[in-house]
């Protein structure tokens, strides 16, 4: 019954490595989640004529939507550049990191090699050491300055470093307009409000309320883009200031103004729960989803990004159905439009940074931009020499963003900041139960504004400031 | 076998030469200390041991290194700044004073998750056990019903968020269409603050499969002939139920309402997803209105970086949780009935 000395040892031996095994094996399981090995790639086969590299550097980047062009730019670029292949994954929140595996990723000393985030979340993450000074690999790559937007630009430094690539420059919130609507209830579709009072009186129009049931909205402040409440705010001259000198402003009697204002058509239609509910159909795909498009709502405060949806319906209807203009501001305010943008940023411990570099040089360059990104986000370049790219100067509806983009400076939101983030999060629940008509403009914004007080004297004291 | 162990024992204990006059009976390797009178390992006992704990290695190693290193390095971050990746510092009492002085989202927090907890544990448990009374009927095709009632719980509960995201929608959805047959204009559910709460608590409802079938379970192990004894009594159905089940399945019952105050204190997974991708605006959104302490636990970690903080939350909710759990133990002596007499 008793096993020999050496078979005991022997058992003993592979209990352990069993054990030891399953340990690892789940570990490294874990961890090789975010990478793929060299034989999984695509070389370059589909590049005729092209010699095949000898060795190849495979770099992970995180993309954070679905997008079949993209995954057509790594193979053309593993054309031009065969010892170099993208591995490009769809990682819907990459853009704001909800899901934590960015956190995780670098925590885990296996990150991606690149991700392209926005730029609001570069100061927080980079504060926190997730990301990785790029300055000196976009100096070899020739990525300078003076080729970029500069707002666009400074918004990739923090604390004297540059922690990311700007990808383009958006003008957020001009405001769109159904023209179909605005034809049926009596108005010229060429001519859009050029006036706060116009906006008024034209959406007063537009508003059908039957039997109870919204039936159609004419402007809804807060609907088309999360942040139109810091657009209007600086349209009614509310002054801003988000932590980046250690001081924040965000309650004032302007903004206090913009909130009754919100609160005032949030209460002609029951609250925001009635109206967000009529604006978003669950599971809607193009024209239908999109309630200006469909015509559930006459005038919407958007972006650039609205031309997006050409590539679904045409070009054609998109035109004959959508027109857009400047937002006017209210009297006593002043003009603004709030700018954006994506950036290319290294996570911190990425392994082949001159290689993603490599990349991100090669996608920004103004064909490349012309034919992965720009008109299938409906998104203006952060680079000037690309905003002479045919797809914008071609199409009539990009030229009157241009223009509209031209007449102003290209001013950023607001100025990044480690806190930042929880700026945007207070007052975005702030305007929340305001339109919820829970709570009035006082005192929803002084409470705002003590939260976020609260979080930069946390971040002061555990030390992100330096 | 134990008796004979008992009379081992006794039989050892009895004769004067102690263990060596019980040998006929003790196993020929047992051998006992002088000194303490302790028995020690055999050899062969301790290569047995050995061998064993090599086989159970892979257990332990996993308990030690994804259960208990965690659970203690979580006790320590709860006590410093850690983000996740730059070196933490020792912060202190200073996060759990955050948490009851100044966090501004644990009033929202500790209010929603109770209010889940209450209204959800009630309405499934009240729910549940009715449907298995129902289902514990014998009529004909009930193996069908039963197979019905449990296939939702088949479903990942990710699966389950993403359907009610169409049957809550306030225009298209199939909830409101069946209320707007019955001349009720439904409520906008997951985009209202007022029935974001009450539209949590139906997805509740639609995995109560689990419940239903340990209930179930319960109801058909009630001896037959208590039930008969009752009616030769003259019990009617509702005097055999509230006299004879339920105490019987009272033991059922508590298992079953601890498991899901339990449950209902760690929901996340519906709640994140529902709010996350429903229009609700934001996570635990719309204001707030759904955000619960497991929810503020994962925006603190994994939004905010602030991993301590979480810890912290972590800790609290363990120590809350733990406390519900003796309370409701302690509270079972007095409506918990076990067949044996035993109380709880």
């Amino acid at each position: 019954m008793w096993l020999h000395r050496s078979r005991r040892f022997r058992l003993l031996a592979a209990a352990a490595t069993l054990a030891l095994a399953a340990v690892t094996t789940g570990c490294s399981g874990i961890a090789q989640g975010f990478g793929i090995t060299t034989n999984d790639v695509p070389r370059s086969a589909l590049c005729p004529g092209k010699p095949r590299a000898q060795h190849i550097t495979v770099v992970d980047l995180w993309w954070p939507f679905a997008s079949p062009i993209i995954n057509g730019s790594a193979q053309d670029f593993n054309c031009d550049h065969p010892d170099i292949a993208v591995n490009i994954s769809v990682n819907g929140q990459v853009g704001d990191d909800s899901n934590g595996k960015l956190l995780a990723a670098v925590a885990a000393h296996k990150p991606p090699d690149l991700v392209m985030s926005w730029d609001d979340l570069l100061t927080a993450w980079a504060a926190k050491g997730e990301l990785t000074p790029v300055e000196d690999h976009a100096a070899k790559m020739g990525i300078k300055e003076s080729d970029y937007i500069p707002q666009a630009w400074k918004s990739t430094l923090w604390r004297g470093h540059q922690y990311g690539i700007p990808v383009d420059w958006d003008p957020d919130s001009m405001l769109w307009y159904n023209k179909k609507v605005f034809a049926e209830v009596g108005l010229d579709p060429t001519k859009p409000p050029t006036t706060w009072a116009q906006v008024q009186e034209y959406a007063a129009k537009i508003d059908k309320v039957e039997n109870g049931k919204i039936k159609r909205i004419g402007f809804i402040p807060w609907d088309g883009w999360q942040f139109n409440y810091i657009q209007l705010g600086h349209q009614f001259d509310a002054p801003f200031k988000t932590g980046a000198d250690q001081t924040v402003q965000l309650d004032s009697p302007q903004m206090r103004k913009l909130f009754a204002y919100e609160q005032k058509i949030a209460r002609k239609f029951g609250g925001a729960g009635k109206i967000n509910a009529f604006t978003t159909v669950t599971g809607a795909q193009g024209a239908a989803a999109d309630p200006l498009l469909s015509g559930r709502v006459g005038m919407r405060l958007i972006g650039d990004w609205e031309l997006g949806q050409q590539a679904k319906v045409g070009k054609k209807k998109f035109r004959e159905t959508l027109g857009v203009t400047m937002m006017p501001s209210p009297p006593g305010g002043k003009p603004y439009l709030s700018h954006s943008g994506w950036s290319f940023m290294v996570p911190t411990g990425a392994k082949h940074v001159d290689a993603a570099m490599v990349f991100v040089e090669w996608m920004l360059q103004s064909d490349h931009f012309g034919k992965y990104i720009g008109p299938a986000n409906g998104w203006l370049p952060a680079k000037t020499e690309t905003l002479k790219q045919d797809y914008l100067t071609s199409d009539p509806t990009w030229r009157d963003i241009i223009e509209i983009d031209s007449k102003l400076p290209r001013d950023w939101w607001l100025e990044p900041s480690p806190v930042l983030g929880p700026y945007y999060r207070f007052l975005d629940e702030a305007q929340s139960e305001l339109t919820a008509l829970d709570g009035t403009p006082a005192q929803l914004l002084a409470r705002a504004q003590r939260q976020v007080e609260d979080a930069l004297a946390n971040a002061i004291a555990l030390g992100v400031y330096g | 076998m134990s008796d004979l162990n008992e009379a081992r024992t006794a039989t050892a204990a009895a004769s004067p030469g102690g263990a060596a006059d019980g040998a006929l009976l003790a196993p020929p390797a047992v051998r006992v200390s002088r000194s303490t009178g302790r028995r020690r390992s055999t050899g062969n006992e301790r290569r047995m041991r050995r061998v064993g704990l090599a086989f159970i290695s892979p257990w332990i190693a996993g308990f030690l290194v994804f259960t208990l290193i965690p659970l203690a390095m979580s006790l320590y971050y709860s006590f410093t700044n850690f983000n996740g990746l730059q070196a933490s510092k020792w912060v202190g009492m200073r996060n759990y004073v955050r948490i009851f002085t100044s966090d501004p989202y644990v009033q929202a927090a500790v209010y929603n998750t109770l209010y889940l907890a209450i209204f959800g544990v009630v309405l499934t448990s009240i729910l549940s056990l009715a449907l298995a009374v129902l289902l514990n009927q014998k009529v004909r095709g009930i193996g069908i019903y039963r197979t019905l009632y449990y296939l939702p719980t088949m479903l990942p509960v990710v699966i389950s968020a993403f359907v009610f995201t169409l049957v809550l929608d306030p225009n298209t959805g199939a909830l409101n269409a069946l209320l707007g047959l019955v001349g009720i204009d439904g409520p906008t559910w997951l985009y209202s603050t007022t029935w974001s709460k009450p539209a949590l608590i139906i997805l509740g409802l639609w995995g109560i499969g689990n419940s239903v079938i340990i209930y179930l379970a319960g109801l058909q192990d009630i001896p037959k002939y208590l039930i008969e004894a009752a009616t030769v009594d003259g019990a009617g159905w509702w005097s055999r139920m509230w006299h004879v089940t339920m105490p019987m399945l009272s033991p059922i019952i508590f298992f079953n309402v601890l498991l899901a105050v339990i449950a209902a204190f760690q929901n996340f997974i519906s709640i994140f997803y529902l709010t996350a991708s429903a229009g609700a605006a934001s996570i635990g959104g719309p204001a707030n209105s759904t955000l619960t302490w497991g929810l503020q636990i994962y925006v603190s970690a994994f939004i905010n970086s602030q991993l301590g903080y979480a810890a912290a939350m972590s800790w609290i909710m363990f120590v809350v949780v733990l406390a519900i759990t003796i309370l409701m133990f302690g509270l079972s002596r007095r409506w918990v009935y076990y067949e044996s007499g035993e109380k709880s």
